[in-house]
């Protein structure tokens, strides 16, 4: 099945959001730049841990939905100047890194607003599901 | 009849036992319900939702060759 642009597979390194950063520089127009990084959490479910969780998404429609969430704050969001969304899909274990977002704005009151409605809208919308593993080796779909 | 493409996702695949397969499919979406909830029983006590080539579709209607039907349970990204 075809993949999209917006999925990584496995964690997402501290290296690729900082590269991504440095891709910023030619925006000059941007004061501002809020990030948003989705971290795998060790939750205790029936005294079990979660040792990491699978993602799997409809990579097609990641696209299409992922066009719909930007076409939406661009135009809730005037002083928006670039907005990015990744995820992961495959397996990533407790403590590693499953979203970015990362937008720019010109000033630092929208740039706030619009990550924190960009994550919402993610949750929302992303044909994306979880899978967690648990440390006596079973696991569970998140519904 | 149209010929078309079915694909699961999430819990939904635990049950199908596939993640995708291609049907000659009844005339409408609904039909194409009904029929998939006697073909895997186990559908009827989940909740899940259609999309038809990639657009979420709550109404019925009518199928066409080549369509791209998918079985999405909850969204939980992020």
């Amino acid at each position: 099945m075809r993949t999209s642009k917006y999925l990584i597979e496995g964690p997402i390194p501290a290296a690729f959001v900082s590269k991504e950063l440095s891709g910023h520089h030619s925006k000059t127009s941007a004061g501002a730049h809020a990030c948003f990084l989705g971290q795998v959490r060790d939750d205790q479910v029936d005294g079990k841990r979660v040792t990491g969780i699978e993602y799997s998404a409809y990579g097609a429609m990641v696209d299409t939905v992922v066009q719909a969430i930007k076409d939406q704050l661009f135009k809730e969001f005037s002083d928006l100047i670039c907005l990015h969304i990744y995820h992961s899909t495959g397996l990533v274990q407790s403590g590693e890194i499953s979203l970015v977002v990362m937008v720019s704005s010109g000033h630092r009151k929208q740039s706030f607003a619009a990550l924190e409605k960009c994550v919402e809208l993610i949750k929302e919308k992303l044909p994306i599901w979880k899978k967690e593993f648990f440390s006596d080796g079973t696991s569970r779909w998140i519904q | 009849m149209a010929t078309v493409n079915l694909i699961y996702f999430g819990s939904v695949m635990d049950i199908t036992g596939t993640n995708s397969e291609t049907i000659d499919a009844p005339a409408t979406l609904n039909e194409l319900n009904a029929w998939l909830i006697s073909r895997y029983p186990g559908l009827s006590v989940i909740s899940y939702r259609l999309s038809v080539n990639r657009q979420l579709i709550t109404d019925n209607r009518q199928l066409v060759n080549g369509d791209e039907i998918a079985l999405l349970p909850p969204f939980a990204g992020g």
